[in-house]
């Protein structure tokens, strides 16, 4: 089984620039982004189309934790998938600072596959998952229509100018 | 561009669960399980409406694969086109046309004019 | 880097990796698919999905890259062509190889992270451009014809190289795909015949197409940053950006939104 993500350059750049931005106390930004999905030879592709990034008020300040969002910044998301009506699914999407490979922390193992899993209870047609940014590369786990876990992204493309494969 | 909620009402009366999908810029209508006119074969098939000017023709009615229509003495053959791909899926089309300016329900109905 | 692509250093540390990453579909393999194959196993790719679904003929042969005499005798499949010129220069290649019409079998395309289109005529451009939108996936597109003589004035070669990247114009912004010339190829249905081809110019268009797959990759100039439309004229010998270009400057693609990709869903009214 594979699973691509492919991503659109101006949309990694942008999220890029959105989660280094600082916060009065967060260590660390949380956005959410879209995606659609698509049937390839043997697996699905996971086609990122937008991207939101939480608003500065709704982090709750816990020095245990780079970034916690409140119960209302977790509603938006529910609502956004409700409002999609299962044509999109969403990404919780954060960035880890140093370069290279990277992939969860125990606070990412611990929280978001508990938020992916609500995201599917709302939205159970589309495709949900995270993905962790670094300055130059990216991890990225899905969880597709009819799986009961998160797998891990094969490969991640960055569409534009220029290309960028992630493996 | 949506599209005019009145001739999508009107289609709804000829059949009941129409769907839309846009794709290139183009919205095309889709007529799910439509049941051709009597004599065809198959009988029952799945329809896409092109309800704007397409490669020359006004209007495009196209076929989830090829029909043939009752044997009349006289009538000839359906020009059948090659295959063409719309919303990841293969369809079939006959050369027919329409005139410019007609509501979806009257375009479909002169595109079935030719199963008859 | 290796021996092999030492001469290649100049594509970047990390070209080799990223050449051998990526895959490469190329969808037709006659006078311009053929070249391409071939330019892009020596370069070192190593994943390719490629289709096609005839076999070799003897008026190929005069265009078609790799095509012997014995192929022509044996009605060999250009597909088994393509993967022998391939496999003759990357003997561990992945090559996934569809002897079928892309639209039968579309899903080994949408695991391209390129495609290289070489179809005849405006309805198939037409058709893989809006497949390789709909799952992010930039088109290379070329083309050649020869318009024939007229007034006792040579015929003219010209053709085009064609960049669609999803995000960015798409062929009908770009004025090549358009309602009159689709109208115009509909109406020759049927009365298609043999159109005039030649190798030379199919040269140009598939090196000039793999050049610029590969600067996407690997940033090589660090200036390729916009859509790509050239227009080959084949009787002064130049490639140069379509005049087109000139005109739609800031102008974004509004016929492929990305809200609209990936598997097809129609909406009940």
């Amino acid at each position: 089984m594979t699973i691509q993500l492919r991503i659109p350059r101006l949309l990694c750049e942008h999220m890029r620039a959105d989660l280094v931005r600082p916060h009065c106390f967060a260590t660390e930004r949380v956005g959410f982004a879209r995606v659609m999905t698509g049937t390839i030879d043997d697996g699905s592709v996971v086609l990122l189309t937008s991207y939101w990034p939480v608003p500065d008020d709704l982090y709750v300040d816990d020095p245990d934790v780079g970034a916690r969002i409140n119960g209302e910044a977790i509603r938006n998301t529910m609502q956004d998938i409700l409002n999609g009506g299962g044509r999109y699914g969403l990404l919780h999407v954060h960035m880890h600072l140093r370069k290279g490979h990277t992939g969860m922390s125990r606070t990412d193992l611990t929280e978001i596959p508990k938020l992916v899993q609500s995201f599917r209870n709302v939205g159970v047609k589309a495709a949900h998952g995270l993905l962790i940014l670094t300055p130059d590369h990216a991890f990225s786990m899905a969880l597709l229509p009819g799986m009961e876990a998160l797998h891990q992204v094969n490969k991640i493309i960055v569409v534009g100018y220029p290309m960028e494969i992630l493996k | 561009m949506p599209l005019p909620t009145d001739q999508i009402d009107e289609l709804k009366l000829i059949v009941a669960n129409i769907a839309v999908c846009d794709e290139g810029g183009v919205s095309f209508i889709l007529l799910p399980s439509f049941k051709l006119p009597d004599g065809c074969t198959p009988r029952i098939v799945d329809l896409l409406l092109c309800p704007v000017p397409r490669d020359g023709y006004e209007s495009r009615l196209f076929f989830a694969e090829r029909v043939q229509p009752s044997e009349k003495l006289g009538q000839p053959a359906l020009n059948w086109n090659g295959s063409v791909r719309i919303a990841e899926r293969n369809w079939q089309a006959f050369s027919w046309r329409t005139p410019a300016g007609l509501r979806f329900a009257q375009m479909l109905s002169i595109h079935l004019k030719a199963l008859q | 880097m290796s021996e092999r692509t030492s001469r290649q250093s100049f594509l970047g540390p990390n070209s080799d990796q990223i050449i051998q990453t990526a895959t490469v579909g190329v969808v037709g393999l006659g006078g311009g698919g053929s070249h391409i194959v071939q330019q892009l196993a020596h370069i070192g790719f190593q994943n390719y999905v490629i289709y096609d679904h005839e076999v070799i003929e003897d008026s190929n042969l005069n265009r078609l890259i790799g095509g012997t005499v014995v192929d022509v005798e044996k009605k060999q499949q250009k597909i088994q062509i393509a993967i022998r010129v391939i496999k003759g220069l990357q003997l561990a290649a992945n090559i996934k190889a569809v002897p079928a019409r892309w639209q039968d079998d579309p899903l080994p395309l949408r695991t391209c992270d390129i495609v290289f289109g070489c179809v005849d005529g405006f309805a198939e451009r037409r058709e893989l451009e809006i497949t390789t939108r709909r799952y992010l996936i930039p088109l290379i597109d070329i083309g050649m014809d020869v318009q024939p003589s007229v007034e006792g004035q040579p015929p003219r070669i010209g053709g085009q190289v064609i960049l669609s990247m999803p995000g960015d114009l798409c062929m009908t912004c770009l004025g090549f795909l358009n309602e009159k010339t689709l109208a115009k190829e509909a109406a020759r249905y049927g009365a298609v015949g043999n159109k005039p081809q030649v190798v030379w110019p199919n040269g140009v268009l598939a090196s000039t197409a793999v050049g610029i797959a590969v600067d996407l990759l690997t940033d090589w100039t660090r200036s390729l940053r916009r859509s790509v439309y050239l227009s080959y004229d084949g009787n002064s010998h130049m490639m140069q950006p379509h005049i087109r270009l000139q005109f739609l400057n800031g102008e974004t693609c509004t016929h492929f939104p990305l809200g609209n990709v990936g598997d097809p869903v129609f909406k009940a009214l």
